[in-house]
């Protein structure tokens, strides 16, 4: 059993073509997949510097952007206590 | 005197060129006897996998158990995935091209044989193809495959008696 395993697994692997260009497409996969990399760690940390930003705002300017509350014209201003 | 083999560093420029020459064919027909549908896409996509680890895997020889498992688990991947399996089974017998060798006494049954290790459970085949093929020792199978020894050893054992039950059906 094990010597006709053998050559039944090298026979079909004898039978597989041989790959044409593989080198120029791999370098061409590392490229693009380099490239995807970079990409992705770009967005990441354009979305920790985004988050950042705002979390310092909100913690240590809250308020900001909210709507202020305009006094009417020719009214009182409220008695001070 | 006994002479030394190269080793080839991967990060050394120049040194995954090479390993992807020494190495691409075999992967491709490993990717194929595990039943992979595109067995040459599965071999890039392993490279590639090695080459974003380059820096950390030293050398040839911690590569390649790297690039067998890498093999071995895409190719489980796209058929669980894409349901293949069916179709590579038929393929695998249309697209058999015979050679000298197989107009012998003896090509039916090694096409037998092969028939029934496509039918086996993808673990199974892996094991059988590692161990007939590559002839990989117990140890060797184990730390290619991330398995306990004590498994690789039952596991073939039963892969053997799966495949001598599906060549006598």
């Amino acid at each position: 059993m094990d010597s006709l395993l053998r050559e039944a697994l090298s026979s079909r692997a004898g039978a597989v073509p041989a790959a044409e260009d593989a080198w120029t497409e791999n370098s061409r996969r590392v490229r693009r997949d380099a490239r995807l990399r970079t990409t992705g760690a770009g967005l990441v940390v354009a979305l920790v510097a985004t988050g950042g930003v705002l979390g310092f705002r909100l913690v240590h300017e809250p308020g900001r952007g909210e709507p202020v509350p305009v006094q009417p014209a020719g009214s009182q201003a409220p008695a001070a206590p | 005197m006994t002479l030394a083999t190269p080793v080839i560093r991967i990060s050394d420029v120049g040194g995954y060129e090479a390993l992807f020459h020494a190495h691409f064919d075999g992967m491709v027909r490993f990717a194929s006897l595990l039943g992979a549908d595109d067995a040459a896409d599965v071999a890039q996509e392993a490279f590639v996998r090695l080459h974003r680890r380059r820096h950390t895997l030293r050398d040839e020889a911690a590569a390649l158990p790297y690039l067998r498992r890498t093999v071995a688990n895409l190719t489980r991947s796209r058929q669980r995935h894409l349901g293949v399996v069916q179709r590579v089974l038929s393929r695998s017998t249309v697209e058999h091209h015979p050679s000298a060798e197989d107009s012998a006494v003896g090509a039916d049954e090694r096409n037998r044989v092969l028939l029934a290790i496509m039918r086996l459970p993808a673990r199974q085949r892996e094991l059988l193809v590692l161990r007939y093929w590559l002839d990989l020792t117990g140890p060797e199978i184990a730390a290619t495959l991330g398995l306990p020894l004590g498994t690789v050893k039952s596991g073939t054992s039963r892969a053997l008696d799966a495949l001598a039950r599906l060549m006598e059906t």
